[in-house]
């Protein structure tokens, strides 16, 4: 696998449609390496499919997936597993296992991958699990975990086998201010510690803009706008301002395609 | 009510055929894409056994207490109809037999769609909609060697033996109601049946129960992974898991005796 070139993941001409909804229309995104880049954009613009897509989840039907210089969709079956253990993806779930308890969902990872020692097992889920500051909670089970806890275990798993890329779907909804910084520092801090590349799907402007080298706001099939946080933020583009000052009113609709109101009240439809 | 045109009942009907085949090809696939090959993780008998305890140990007490009740209501019918011919003797032959080609391999492939395969579907099926799936699919872990390969297996090897054990268990329940409560003469009663039970009766019916395992299992897991990923989706793969196994299991019943017995 080589991890030489400048973008650790590229879409080129992606087309991804869900039954006759269109979501992206011909979409080029690159992900530059060793950065945060935030992939942003209103609810339903099809950004944890952008995440689907890239973890070869979801298959386009049109266009090139490119992560470490290998074309996903063109893998076998049994070769996208092998690039997959590259990868780490937290979801907004967690999707953490229900019958194993803390420790054995960060050990996961590392029993069906290596054939390490049980002491050197215990020893890195613990400081996987020092990271997300849940060390405490290792014999709970998932269902006497809070959402936000489950997805710091989450994290931990993640994180386990050291990843190259790894990917937030929408990491900060449903935490509380506290584990909210703890987790923005944390995104930051595992990028630069452990050399990784970052994607972070997200809403919330503040937090993503203030860890991301990288913006892309995707919206209405298409990327609305790019560049550093600070460059979007001077954008004239009136689809970018209008979601960095979330007005309800601009080029991008806050309704969902619809037909006429009037007509649809009064049921001449 | 929207009005709907003949055209478009044609399209329907056909959207229908093309969506039953489309999911027949994806049953195959994943049959084969389950067994084929390396199994999961390396911790393949580790899995297998969970799975044997879960399908297979968990699904006894149901397999014990109805192969006793339906033994002994063979017997208890049996008699009160041979008696009328004197020939009560006989009701040893009669529960043995309906046991060991009929009841024991179709009543637990039954209870088994009920009681383990409408688990398994629920069981994928949570699982999937709680992102659990694609989460191994991340971890590099391909789930349907890891999750569904193991259950497959364990339903294989279970219901065959839990099949077994209803007929034996039966038989048992039969002796008790014919010998110890209606009073036939229990050298009669084994010797009829050691002399009219044959080694083709026992196969046939272990074949049936094999064909039952095979297809009661594969219907569960196939249902729990292809479900929609909602509640709704979840309830709705777990009822015809139990309503396709059932009805599977009562066709292929009569292929298979048609085939077995059809020439008596």
């Amino acid at each position: 696998m080589n991890t030489d070139s400048e973008y650790a993941v590229e879409l080129k001409g992606i087309t991804f449609k869900r039954g006759e909804r269109t979501i992206y229309e011909n979409v080029d995104i690159r992900i530059p390496r060793g950065k945060v880049t935030g992939i942003m954009g209103p609810s339903g613009s099809g950004k944890t499919t952008l995440l689907r897509l890239i973890a070869a989840q979801l298959r386009p039907e049109k266009g090139e997936v490119w992560v470490n210089n290998l074309n996903l969709p063109t893998l076998s079956r049994s070769d996208l597993f092998n690039v997959r253990k590259q990868m780490g993806v937290l979801f907004q779930s967690g999707a953490l296992f229900t019958d194993l308890d803390v420790f054995e969902n960060v050990a996961f990872p590392l029993r069906v991958h290596t054939k390490l020692p049980e002491e050197m097992i215990r020893d890195i889920v613990l400081m996987k699990l020092q990271a997300v500051g849940l060390r405490g909670a290792i014999e709970l089970m998932p269902d006497e975990l809070s959402g936000g806890m489950k997805r710091r275990v989450a994290l931990a798993r993640a994180i386990a086998l050291d990843p190259q890329i790894l990917m937030y779907d929408e990491p900060f909804v449903g935490q509380d201010p506290i584990a909210m910084g703890v987790l923005v520092r944390l995104i930051r801090l595992l990028n630069n510690a452990l050399g990784l590349t970052s994607i972070v799907v997200s809403h919330d402007l503040a937090e993503t803009a203030s860890i991301a080298d990288y913006l892309y706001i995707v919206g209405d099939t298409q990327v609305l706008g790019q560049g550093t946080p600070a460059e979007l933020k001077e954008s004239s583009d009136p689809r970018v301002l209008q979601f960095i000052k979330g007005t309800p009113d601009g080029p991008v609709p806050f309704h969902f395609a619809a037909p006429s109101y009037s007509e649809d009240l009064l049921g001449r439809r | 009510m929207r009005h709907v045109s003949l055209l478009e009942r044609i399209r329907l009907l056909g959207r229908a055929g093309l969506d039953v085949l489309a999911a027949a090809g994806r049953s195959v696939l994943l049959l084969l894409q389950s067994l084929l090959g390396r199994s999961g993780a390396g911790r393949g008998g580790q899995l297998l056994v969970k799975q044997l305890y879960s399908v297979g140990v968990l699904s006894l007490p149901i397999i014990l207490v109805s192969g006793l009740f339906i033994g002994m209501v063979i017997a208890l019918q049996g008699y009160n109809i041979l008696v009328t011919y004197g020939s009560e003797q006989a009701v040893g032959q009669m529960v043995a037999l309906t046991l060991l080609r009929e009841l024991g391999p179709v009543v637990s492939a039954l209870l088994f769609a009920g009681r383990a395969g409408s688990a398994l579907t629920a069981e994928i099926g949570n699982m999937k909609s709680t992102e659990q799936l694609s989460s191994l699919e991340m971890i590099g872990v391909d789930p349907l060697k890891y999750i569904v390969a193991p259950r497959l297996w364990a339903g294989f090897i279970s219901l065959p033996l839990l099949s077994a054990i209803f007929s034996v268990v039966g038989i048992w329940g039969g002796a008790m109601v014919a010998v110890d409560w209606l009073g036939v003469y229990d050298g009669s009663f084994w010797s009829t049946m050691q002399n009219s039970v044959q080694m083709a009766d026992v196969i046939n019916g272990m074949i049936k129960s094999l064909v039952f395992a095979f297809v009661v299992t594969w219907i569960a897991v196939f249902q729990g992974y292809d479900c929609d990923a909602t509640s709704e989706g979840i309830s709705r793969a777990t009822t015809r898991t139990v309503v396709y196994a059932s009805l599977a299991v009562l066709g292929l019943d009569f292929l298979l005796t048609a085939l077995m017995f059809g020439d008596i």
